[in-house]
């Protein structure tokens, strides 16, 4: 599954567009603790949050991640959207929370990876 | 020019989380019998005891500086003291028109009590003052500096409400000059871990909610008078002013 095409079927609102739209999703993480996203989120992931800091730029491309997705309606700070657009780093934002938003892209990654064995 | 021994972040009654016992009077008497000179009172999102404790530290001679321990919308603690109870009554009412508008439930969180200098009960504060208020770090920063006060990060070594612990690492735009670790970390061993705080000033602070835990300070102000314009400048390390580590 692309960044791309898990953007389209979750409904994520493009806030600043990836450099690499067909970057392969194989994960994610989830928190709102910089610290903590620092020290789990690996290179490749998606990462959910409300935090909407600049800081949230840094730590993302200190880690790699691939994108970050603002939940529950969570807007980026403007200094945070300007660092990215930046950086290439890609941002997207969904009205859902962290539970169901996190929910989503597990249930269709999991279904992608059930079609591949069985496919 | 001495040094006064300094503890710039206690909590009164007023904080759910504190202590029946700290109330105004009670926390002069036990910070002078430590040999603390100055102190700041500095309750979660509120400072309705700020004006109790300066009517009761004279007696005791010690020096209250008005303060509050805020906690911003991503919920950062922040330290943050004023000249005087004027320019704290201006702070508060930013900080009240954008706290959320929830009830304490002290069966949970503790009582919420309003002190006058007699250490008589004025009155219960009902809002839920522990939780965080609309305002970012950055935005607190900017507003307490443009009233004239201080702001600084309350305990950056602590896994909770810490400034880096939430951010990841201090956010360089703030310019922050000073920096309280709690009493379980030296600045050396701190700083060690976090190149950032090369030329920060280091407090260390009591972060206080029992009266055990009011102990001898751990920082002592190099200054000519226990004053807002001489802690200024001690904060900034300015005018043979500073911040001086008591047994490290």
């Amino acid at each position: 599954m692309t960044l791309r095409e898990a953007a389209q079927r979750l409904a994520w609102r493009e806030v600043v567009a990836p450099r690499n739209p067909d970057h392969r999703v194989r994960g994610g993480y989830a928190s709102d603790l910089l610290s903590d996203v620092m020290a789990h989120a690996r290179e490749g992931d998606v990462w959910f949050t409300i935090q909407t800091h600049q800081n949230v730029t840094a730590v993302a491309c200190l880690t790699g991640v691939a994108a970050v997705i603002f939940t529950g309606g969570a807007q980026p700070d403007v200094d945070t959207v300007e660092k990215a657009g930046r950086e290439g780093l890609a941002l997207y934002s969904t009205s859902r929370f962290t539970y169901e938003a996190v929910g989503q892209l597990y249930l269709l990654l999991s279904r992608e990876s059930d079609e591949a064995v069985s496919g | 020019m001495r040094q006064y021994p300094a503890d710039l972040h206690i909590h009164s009654v007023l904080s759910p989380c504190a202590d029946r016992r700290m109330t105004p009077r009670q926390i002069v008497e036990r910070v002078r019998e430590q040999g603390t000179e100055i102190i700041a009172l500095t309750d979660h999102n509120a400072s309705a005891n700020v004006g109790a404790m300066l009517g009761a530290a004279p007696e005791y001679g010690v020096t209250v500086i008005p303060g509050m321990e805020v906690q911003s919308r991503e919920d950062a603690h922040l330290i943050c003291l004023f000249p005087d109870l004027d320019t704290l009554a201006e702070w508060q009412a930013m900080v009240d028109e954008r706290l959320p508008r929830l009830r304490n439930r002290p069966e949970y969180f503790g009582e919420q009590w309003q002190m006058d200098a007699a250490d008589q009960r004025l009155g219960v504060e009902e809002r839920l003052l522990l939780t965080g208020v609309g305002l970012t770090v950055t935005e607190i920063f900017t507003r307490v500096r443009a009233l004239g006060g201080i702001c600084f990060p309350a305990h950056l070594d602590r896994p909770a409400n810490s400034l880096l612990s939430i951010l990841g690492f201090l956010p360089p735009e703030l310019g922050i000059g000073t920096a309280e670790i709690s009493y379980r970390v030296t600045p050396a061993e701190f700083c060690e871990k976090f190149r950032e705080l090369d030329g920060v000033t280091m407090i260390s602070a009591s972060d206080a909610h029992r009266p055990e835990e009011l102990t001898p300070a751990k920082v002592s102000l190099l200054m000519e008078a226990p004053t807002w314009a001489e802690l200024v400048q001690a904060l900034a390390g300015r005018n043979g002013r500073g911040v001086v580590r008591v047994n490290d």
